[in-house]
């Protein structure tokens, strides 16, 4: 019974950061009808970007020791602001020209971005994980068999924080609107005033800020930041958000959690090797099934 | 198609770049550069690359490779162009050392991926991330077969030529059992789902260890044999391989230029009118991945004879994203594009492999070796901002894509 | 025996009904006009004539065989094809490729032949070939045949959809709006072709069409929907002074067809 509580915690854990993931991928997607392909690797900057924050404090102050909530607020909001300016960059030199392209070239473009992000980093590090400095308590809260990391915690509570308020965001402020305006229709809402071009940049800031973030605590959690830490969780975010209906933000979040405890779940049926498999697997039932996800709408598109 | 008072969003690159470069191309000197541009251009490469560090007669006769290559590519498919091209193949790697011909050996085993990944995206436009599968499936199989551990009771000598049309029906199998389940979906969905298709296999061949013998592999896989002489390296095999590319190539375009070809393009055209007009698509295309698949499956073979000993870690990601890039880079729909493709994105690392430049203060060395992926990135977004259409795409995509700049072009005025 | 028996169908999508409970019979070799104001579902019953969609109640029948339901290019081979409201043409490919596809079904070359083009092969190709080039010829493209398609006129590019319609051998034709755009010069070339489409190769026709001069000119038969039922049906003259017809097109009771003699 224990065993199941914590790989239900660990799902949960797990499930939260694919949901802040997803939220990125299913807000372009929604606005632009693209897979940002690249999105993972802004995860996986935001990790770095925590990663070399703390350390700088680590080394040139004790600050680390003394007020660590403030390094890693630091932290995490430089990850934030590293993110979203490489998504601004992306979308303006990768995917802005690709617009009116057929479909393929944009997913073509961006599965270029993902690469070169992710070998830049590899020769960065020389293929070398980085190692977080010890900011965060290493400590748990234990029943029984059950442990539960004060920093695992952190990040399950951080993720719905972030949640909550993207939610907020898209659905209470002007910008907001102005996204759902544009995923809606994108020529009418042109009409009714809305910058478009401005529109898609905020969409890409938002999800690229929820991915940094979430990249710098999941870094801390996880304690090593490698070039390659963004590449499965980004697919099996995409899997989330086609799960919870693609361009849905319900949908994402709802998927993130399904795919992370049922992944987590799996380990106790099929063994740890295949976890990267139910998400496969599951992302090809939803898409023959049920390709509308669980919130999506039906569409019956055809002449 | 004309303007639809949409409001011009003014920061556009791709309709600046069209009228940018359409009104280059007007000058006379930017005319003579489209023109002649890449006359120059890939000469110099070629000699930029024979410069490279090595052997110097080698060295040239990799260069001479590359640009006439290149020239016979462009010009107008004859007899007389391909016989020419063959001859140059079959000589020039005679002179080189075996390095090189390791290089000459992945890159024709590249083309003929390509060539077969190029039935299922340039022929048919789905987009298969997941190529690598059905390499796997070939590879493995004569893995296998013919390792003395497992196949055991073949006779090492000709199973070779036994197994490769087996693989091919194997692989082919596998292309339609990846195929049914994706055939509904879109482009987007398709990538990531055969993507995922591809990793499937792998961790499946990783961890079914009592088939596949898991992350050891599998080795002293013999090596095929042609009467009574051993084909025994790489050299001998490069033009088994070579052999696989002509027919391949050959079969490909007939197939292009025939009826089936035109449901392909029709289906990639307009889906449901194509199937209103008597296509049935979902046969046809599940026969693309099949062809595909059958290429891909030959080729794992060659490769697993090639190489001696397979391992899991040998089928990834890597190599789907490898031959997806070149068919693209290359030009899609197009022989010529893919072996192009080859040429620059497989050869090119390697011959730089060594390579080093200074950039400001950055010391970058072996730049073929070590930043090889990290330029491929950015030649994909590169290829995509600029020439989507790839750098030698067949007539029918050239037009695809010119229609796509000149409505651009009629926007941004 | 009615060539196209359409029997009590209905196509609903979420919260909307599109059609509700029509009922056509189509003779032999007849012209059948579907006519109706905007919206009132005439292209939704082409689409589900030809398997784009599914009815939701109802069954069709053609040539004493039921169709619905059957994916599209089943329809097609049964011996119905249709153009476009807004020309769905081939556009990257050339008029003859196009009318080529159209070919498909009657066409036999597969893969192997494909590659090793042994002469029967050879033979069909060209036979296909030189059918294609008498088709254009017969919508009055000739000489056209290497043209991309999106390079074509507008006029042009009506009668390639037509070419390609043709090419599947139907015995059943559907032409959805064929004079759309067009002034009455055009209109009234396209009228004789679609009289002599059904006197010359023997199709049964049946078309949507809004201009009136159209539909009185050449259908010997006409149906008229309006928010997805069928309110009229009948000869021309007849239908023309149905005072429900003219009530779903003006409100009121006006005399509608004016220019229409």
């Amino acid at each position: 019974m224990q065993e199941w509580i914590q790989l239900l915690i660990d799902g949960v854990t797990i499930g939260g950061v694919y949901a802040v993931i997803a939220l990125g991928y299913t807000l372009v997607y929604g606005v632009l009808r693209m897979i940002n392909f690249a999105h993972g690797e802004l995860f996986m900057m935001g990790a770095f970007t925590g990663y070399y924050t703390l350390t700088a404090f680590e080394n040139h102050s004790n600050l680390n020791d003394s007020v660590p909530v403030i390094t890693i607020a630091v932290a995490i909001a430089m990850g934030m602001i590293v993110a979203v300016t490489l998504a601004l960059v992306m979308e303006r030199i990768a995917y802005r020209p690709l617009r009116r392209a057929p479909r393929l070239a944009p997913l073509i473009s961006a599965i270029g971005v993902s690469i070169f992000l992710r070998n830049v980093m590899l020769r960065a590090t020389n293929a070398q994980g980085k190692v977080y400095p010890k900011v965060f308590p290493r400590t748990a809260v234990e029943f029984g068999e059950i442990r539960l990391l004060y920093v695992q915690i952190f990040l399950v509570v951080l993720s719905v924080v972030f949640l909550a308020l993207l939610y907020l965001f898209i659905q209470r402020t002007k910008a907001g609107v102005a996204i759902r305006a544009v995923a809606e229709d994108r020529d009418t809402a042109a009409l009714m005033g809305i910058n478009v071009d401005r529109t898609i940049m905020t969409t890409f800031a938002a999800g690229a800020a929820l991915a940094g973030a979430a990249g710098v605590v999941y870094g801390m959690f996880v304690t090593t930041a490698t070039s390659g830490m963004g590449f499965i969780p980004g697919i099996k975010a995409f899997t989330a958000a086609v799960l919870g209906g693609i361009g849905s933000v319900p949908g994402a979040m709802a998927g993130g959690y399904f795919l992370g405890i049922s992944e987590s779940l799996s380990t106790k049926f099929f063994g740890a090797e295949y976890k990267d498999v139910v998400a496969f697997v599951l992302l090809v039932l939803v898409l023959i099934f049920r390709p509308w996800g669980l919130f999506g709408k039906r569409e019956d598109k055809r002449a | 198609m004309a303007n639809s008072g949409r409001p011009a969003t003014s920061l556009d690159p791709r309709t600046h770049w069209a009228s940018l470069s359409a009104r280059f191309r007007a000058t006379p000197a930017g005319a003579a550069v489209a023109r002649w541009g890449e006359f120059v251009a890939l000469p110099l490469l070629a000699i930029a690359a024979g410069l490279a560090p090595g052997n110097l007669n080698t060295r040239w006769a990799f260069a001479i490779i590359v640009v006439a290559s290149y020239l016979i590519l462009r010009a107008r498919t004859s007899l007389f162009s391909i016989a020419v091209l063959a001859a140059m193949l079959t000589y020039l790697p005679q002179q080189m050392d075996a390095f090189e011909r390791g290089i000459m050996f992945d890159v024709a085993l590249y083309s003929l991926l390509g060539i077969g990944l190029n039935v299922v995206v340039g022929y048919a436009g789905l987009l298969d991330l997941g190529y690598v599968a059905f390499f796997a499936t070939g590879a493995y199989l004569y893995a296998l077969l013919a390792a003395p551990e497992f196949g055991g009771g073949f006779d090492v000598g000709t199973s070779f030529w036994i197994v490769l049309p087996m693989a091919m029906v194997l692989a082919g199998l596998v292309g339609v059992a990846l195929g049914v389940p994706v055939l509904r979906l879109r482009g987007d969905y398709l990538a990531i789902v055969t993507l995922g298709f591809g990793e499937i296999i792998r961790i499946m061949i990783n961890n079914q260890d009592n088939i596949t013998n898991g992350p050891v592999g599998v080795f002293a896989i013999p090596k095929p044999s042609l009467g009574s002489t051993e084909l025994s390296g790489p050299f001998e095999l490069y033009f088994v391989v070579l052999a696989g590319c002509f027919i391949a190539a050959f079969a490909a375009e007939r197939i292009r230029d025939s009826r089936v070809g035109r449901a392909w393009e029709a289906i990639r055209e307009d889906e449901d009118v194509a199937s209103a007009m008597g296509v049935n698509t979902t046969s046809y295309k599940l026969l693309a991945f099949a062809i595909g698949a059958a290429i891909g499956g030959a080729g794992g073979v060659m490769y697993s004879a090639k190489q001696s000993a397979v391992f899991p870690s040998d089928f990834n990601l890597d190599v789907s994203i490898n031959v997806i890039a070149l068919v693209i880079i290359g030009g899609m729909g197009n022989v010529r594009g893919v072996v192009l493709g080859a040429l620059l994105l497989i050869a090119l690392p390697e011959v730089l492999r060594t390579f080093s430049i200074d950039i400001a203060f950055v010391h970058l060395k072996n730049l073929g070796a070590d930043y090889r992926l990290v330029i491929f990135g950015a030649a994909l977004v590169t290829v995509m901002v600029l020439r989507p259409e790839g750098l030698l795409p067949s007539r029918r995509r050239a037009a695809e894509f010119e229609q796509v700049e000149i409505i651009e072009s009629e926007r941004a005025t | 025996m009615a060539i196209l028996s359409i029997r009590n169908v209905g196509r609903a999508f979420e919260g909307l009904i599109a059609l509700n409970d029509v009922s056509i019979e189509v003779e032999p070799l007849s012209i059948v006009g579907i006519i109706g104001p905007n919206g009132a579902g005439k292209t939704t019953l082409f689409n589900l004539l030809t398997g784009f969609y599914r009815p939701t109640s109802g069954e069709v029948w053609f040539e004493g065989k039921r169709i619905d339901g059957l994916p599209l290019h089943r329809i097609a081979a049964a011996g119905i094809s249709r153009t476009f409201q807004n020309i769905r043409l081939f556009s990257n490919m050339t008029a003859i490729e196009n009318v080529l596809v159209g070919a498909h079904l009657h066409l036999h070359t597969n893969v192997v032949s494909a590659v090793l083009r042994p002469p029967p092969v050879a033979r069909e190709e060209r036979s296909a070939t030189t059918m294609a080039v008498g088709l254009l010829s017969f919508v009055g493209l000739a000489g056209r045949e290497n043209e991309l398609a999106r390079n074509l006129a507008y006029g042009e590019q009506r009668r390639l959809e037509i070419a390609r319609a043709l090419a599947v051998r139907p015995r059943l034709l559907l032409l959805d709006e064929p004079t759309a755009g067009m002034n009455p010069g055009e209109s009234a070339a396209m009228t004789k072709l679609i009289r002599e489409l059904r006197d010359d190769l023997k199709i049964t026709i049946v078309l949507i069409e809004h201009q009136m001069r159209v539909v009185m000119g050449v259908c010997e038969q006409i149906a008229v929907l309006d928010h997805g039922e069928k309110i009229s049906e009948g000869k021309p003259e007849e239908v023309q002074k149905d005072p429900r017809v003219i009530e779903a097109y003006l409100g009121t009771g006006r005399p509608l067809f004016e220019d229409a003699s």
